[in-house]
């Protein structure tokens, strides 16, 4: 460690950062941090089938489809380059702590992927910001020997990582009654981004209920924290334990008030704890305010039962449109 | 000379095929309940079969619907004017059969459903996840265990005076529980009746949970049958249940209305290929698409030497 001594590193220039779990949930350009240290970053590709094969192989049977997928980015990246950059969130806010396959995921990967590799970290705790930018300044220190650039980098990471974003991102705003919507409606799709965003771990759900006709918004719409005036304290509960979950459940509050979405579906993963808690908010919850749907995933590739399960909740939207229409 | 529609449901343990008359969705000709032992078309071979050599023409048939888990697969073969989902089959059905229903229970082979209705619209449903425990499955390789026809189950379990209590979660430890319970001395009526006991309580424990029951409820699906299961929901809920007359066969029912809907509402004859196409050589091929990264399986059907479907791709190109 220290003073752009790393060897290896320097020799590559590039670093790699896989596509999955965090890197979702950054709206921080890790691109952009790294090219005033002097780097270029490599992301993985998409995920396929052969991502999650690749890293199939690495990973105990305890651990969810997600982190499966994440080693399959990781041992892809390790063909480009011998460095691999991931960041260790360990939590998003005071008081609240990320998913502890997240926390825990750099030793992880470093612990269980034989092969011989760089693996750079940072701790990130935005609810700690001395501690955190104390960590990216160790970390702006390993890559360049510069203190103009290092200082650079840690100015850039703290004037563009504050925290959550307390404002309500514009998307939600779409929501409403002006927003086209899909023959048969809107309906909110709630869950992780990474559950949202890689069309590999939902089986491509988003695209097959935009051919059945509906519109859709998710929960990455919603704003996270700092918004409870924006949604009532619906459920009347403590603060969840977990900050990965926080985001689901607001976005649920809110949903749960908005006339225009008919339906609410959630997307977990099995195995997964948080999401565990959060079904059973919801099932007490949301089962008589709207229609709703849980959908639980993991590696099968068999897509019969999914499909059973999303079109029987569409034919119901539609059903029941269609029996409000003939009784008005 | 009568018409009528056709609904067929290909589930994992039982292919059932009912022959609806087109003037009176409550009057049906035949109901057909037939093993799949595996093979969905093999037993809609002999379904179509038993069909053709009572006399049924294929020119009489105004429609068919398909529903079950082979849905997409025999409706491509067979030509089918509605190819629907379980859920709405049976919700159909239910909504037919009884058309004040509040609550619908089902219990097939692999899943377990439970339907919420208010004022004949489906507001709410749940399905069995990942495990089959609990199902008609289930019960089928306990009955197999202990050597009791499954037909006899029920009976069994009604003459338990006193049922064991058995694990129900997992039909892994319900076994090993069962294991324990004969070793310990208890009679095969007390652990079919403490078996009965242990699915409905896994079924309300997972897929009910969270449901506002209310009656009336149905209870339909194969396992219906089995009165040692209804006896136990009635106790643990506290209400009784009504078993429909075509219990068995609600999801073929239900599709066969289905079917007779979609032709109502297109006007167009329908695209049934008749009965003869079952018997035509078929056959099902895996393919493994090279297209890209994904590698997705692929299933092609050839009836007579001519490809009829391609599916189970995740792009959709072979779809269509």
């Amino acid at each position: 460690m220290g003073n752009g001594k790393n060897n290896q590193l320097l020799a590559s220039k590039v670093i790699g950062i896989p596509r999955g779990l965090s890197y979702y949930l950054d709206n921080f350009s890790w691109e952009a941090f790294f090219e005033i240290l002097g780097y270029r970053v490599e992301y993985s590709e998409d995920s396929s089938v052969e991502t999650f094969e690749a890293g199939n192989q690495f990973v105990g049977s305890d651990q969810c489809f997600p982190v499966k997928v994440y080693y399959g980015h990781v041992i892809a990246l390790l063909k480009k380059t011998t460095t691999i950059f991931i960041p260790q969130y360990t939590s998003l806010e005071e008081g609240t702590y990320c998913c502890p396959k997240v926390i825990g995921l750099p030793q992880l990967i470093k612990n269980t992927i034989r092969q011989e590799f760089n693996l750079i970290t940072a701790e990130i705790d935005l609810g700690r910001s001395n501690f955190t930018r104390f960590n990216m300044l160790l970390l702006a220190r390993q890559l360049s020997w510069n203190p103009f650039r290092i200082f650079r980098a840690v100015t850039y990471f703290d004037q563009n990582r504050k925290g959550l974003s307390p404002e309500i991102p514009a998307a939600e705003k779409v929501v409403g009654d002006g927003q086209n919507q899909g023959n048969n409606g809107l309906i909110g799709v709630v869950g992780h981004p990474y559950a949202l965003q890689d069309p590999l771990l939902n089986m491509g759900i988003l695209n097959r209920l935009r051919e059945y006709g509906f519109d859709l918004v998710t929960s990455e719409q919603y704003p996270r924290s700092g918004a409870q005036t924006n949604c009532p304290v619906y459920f009347n509960r403590r603060k969840p334990h977990w900050d990965f979950g926080r985001n689901i459940l607001y976005a649920v509050q809110s949903m749960l008030q908005d006339k225009n979405i008919q339906g609410i579906i959630f997307i977990t993963f099995f195995g997964c704890g948080i999401d565990a808690f959060l079904e059973e908010i919801f099932k007490d919850h949301i089962c008589d305010q709207k229609p709703y749907l849980s959908l639980t995933l993991d590696e099968h590739s068999g897509e019969a039962g999914l499909m059973t399960r999303i079109e029987a909740f569409s034919d119901m939207m539609i059903r029941k449109e269609g029996k409000n229409r003939n009784a008005g | 000379m009568n018409q009528y529609y056709i609904g067929v449901d290909v589930g994992s343990v039982s292919t059932n095929i009912v022959l609806m008359d087109s003037k009176d969705n409550k009057k049906l000709s035949e109901a057909l309940y037939i093993r799949t032992n595996g093979q969905p078309l093999e037993s809609l071979k002999d379904g179509f079969k038993i069909l053709k050599d009572k006399g049924y023409s294929s020119e009489d048939i105004l429609g068919v619907g398909v529903t079950g888990s082979a849905r997409v697969l025999i409706g491509n073969i067979i030509g089918a004017d509605s190819i629907k989902n379980e859920i709405t089959a049976h919700a159909v059905a239910a909504i037919d059969v009884c058309p004040n229903v509040k609550t619908v229970i089902e219990i097939g082979g692999q899943d377990s459903k439970m339907i919420i209705l208010r004022e004949g619209v489906v507001v709410d449903f749940a399905m069995n996840t990942i495990c089959a425990a609990g199902t008609g499955s289930f019960l089928d390789q306990q009955a197999f265990r202990l050597n009791i026809p499954i037909e006899e189950f029920g009976e069994f379990a009604l003459r338990a005076d006193e049922p064991v209590r058995i694990a129900g979660r997992c039909t892994v430890f319900a076994e090993t529980d069962m294991v324990h319970k004969q070793q310990e001395g208890a009679t095969k009526e007390q652990i079919v009746a403490g078996l009965c006991e242990a699915l409905a309580r896994n079924y309300l424990n997972n897929v009910a949970k969270g449901k506002s029951i209310q009656e009336p409820i149905l209870f339909q699906g194969g396992v219906a049958f089995n009165k040692g299961i209804k006896n136990a929901f009635e106790k643990e809920l506290g209400v009784q249940l009504v078993i429909p007359e075509h219990f068995n066969v609600m999801g073929a029912l239900g599709s066969g209305i289905l079917a007779k809907e979609a032709i109502h509402e297109t006007n167009k004859p329908t695209i049934f290929k008749g009965f003869d196409i079952m018997q035509k050589n078929h056959r099902l091929k895996r393919v493994d698409c090279r297209d890209c990264s994904n590698a997705c399986e692929l299933t092609e059907v050839t009836v007579a030497g001519e490809i009829v479907a391609k599916w189970g791709d995740r792009c959709g190109k072979w779809q269509k």
